[in-house]
């Protein structure tokens, strides 16, 4: 992973990936983070009728896995010696397996003295919805003299 | 023919774009406002400071984009003590204040709010009665819109197709916001020009990046909240995407407004 230095960073400066989460990455994701058969076959996250009842359009990606995908982007951004210091989030629309989403952080504030970046990050569907929006507060490293 | 009614006539819809996508040159003084934002000073589910919008148009303005100004609308308040002029004149960017208030059916952006107005409604109120808010705003000086119109139950669209509500006091809805998706917005659009209704464009920004994405083009300079309700009465502006605002944009007549 290549270092970002704060020298090298500007207002406008955007990064993007794309993903569409489908059920297997959602079985993954409560495998890795709560373990084996956590995610409820009956529940919003596996079942369409599930889903459906609480208003989305189909089963839902969760919340915390959706904060994961956003907290990679900016952290591989920010390379091995950069520092996350927040990421504040805010869900807004309900996410559904396999929709196809941008994922994009975008450089809005820099502190010199700080050598800090402040980022917006969102996820952007097909619609041109924006279920997540936030913002990100990373410490870069300097490039030596 | 009641005052609202004659006031309706004067909101056009979109300006059909002249033949061959000719633009006003920038020196004849059109300008483009975002009419729909938030910031961390006054709305709970805000990100973006006014200080980052500033500092992100400016930014924009590099790429060639045309931001001229936006109008801070945050939830269900207006301080009238509050000033940004200082902090605006910094970045050459105009920062004007209105409220988004919530109504019975659905949500309203409120320009040139006084006193009459705060006395007559309690802003923290999430259903106030929205053709009450609609006359009133007119009555006091102000002008009201129908903000992300196409949005489900907090658009007025829907409170129209189910609940066949009246537009008899309503002269614009927000037919562009950025926070709505391209269905919302068509939808959005549909009403206004179903019902003769003037069209506005604004970011909803809460975030940095998403502010001026959506704009609403006047045929003057407006740089005070008084001329802002002045065009909008007059009825002469369009809603428009950032895109829009880039000089080969207007000049390939991609965009089909007129200015």
């Amino acid at each position: 992973m290549p270092a970002r230095y704060f020298d090298d960073v500007q207002i406008g400066d955007e990064l993007e990936e794309h993903s569409a989460p489908g059920r297997e990455d959602v079985l993954q994701f409560f495998t890795a983070t709560s373990g084996a058969g956590r995610m409820d076959p009956d529940g919003i996250f596996a079942s369409e009728e599930a889903a459906r009842r609480v208003g989305a359009e189909g089963p839902m990606v969760p919340g915390g896995m959706s904060f994961a995908l956003i907290s990679r982007l900016v952290t591989d951004w920010a390379g091995m010696e950069g520092r996350l210091d927040s990421l504040d989030i805010s869900f807004r629309r309900p996410i559904v397996h396999g929709d196809g989403l941008r994922l994009v952080a975008l450089v809005t504030d820099t502190d010199p003295a700080a050598a800090s970046v402040k980022l917006d990050v969102y996820m952007e569907n097909a619609r041109g919805e924006r279920p997540l929006q936030g913002t990100a507060v990373v410490t870069l490293p300097r490039r030596g003299p | 023919m009641t005052p609202l009614e004659r006031a309706g006539k004067n909101c056009s819809t979109r300006p059909r774009p002249s033949a061959g996508g000719a633009s006003i040159p920038a020196h004849l003084g059109h300008s483009y406002l975002d009419l729909h934002a938030h910031s961390t000073d006054a709305s709970d589910d805000a990100g973006g400071t006014v200080e980052g919008y500033l500092k992100w148009i400016v930014a924009r303005r590099r790429k060639g984009y045309r931001i001229d100004g936006f109008v801070l609308t945050e939830h269900r308040q207006f301080d009238p003590g509050l000033d940004y002029g200082t902090l605006a004149a910094q970045y050459g960017v105009t920062v004007l204040r209105g409220a988004e208030v919530e109504t019975d059916a659905g949500h309203v952006l409120v320009y040139g709010i006084d006193a009459r107005f705060t006395r007559a409604f309690d802003l923290a109120d999430v259903a106030l009665p929205y053709a009450e808010v609609f006359r009133a705003a007119r009555e006091f000086g102000g002008f009201a819109v129908g903000a992300h119109a196409g949005r489900p139950r907090i658009g007025i669209a829907e409170h129209v197709a189910q609940r066949g509500i009246s537009l008899e006091h309503v002269e614009a809805l927000e037919q562009l916001n950025g926070g709505s998706s391209v269905a919302e917005n068509a939808r959005a659009a549909a009403l206004a020009s179903a019902h003769g209704l003037g069209g506005i464009g604004g970011s909803d920004a809460h975030f940095v990046n998403a502010i001026g994405r959506c704009l609403t083009a006047f045929r003057r300079p407006v740089t005070s909240i008084e001329a802002l309700v002045e065009e909008l009465r007059a009825g002469e502006y369009h809603a428009l995407r950032v895109e829009e605002t880039l000089p080969q944009a207007v000049h390939a007549g991609e965009s089909g407004n007129a200015w």
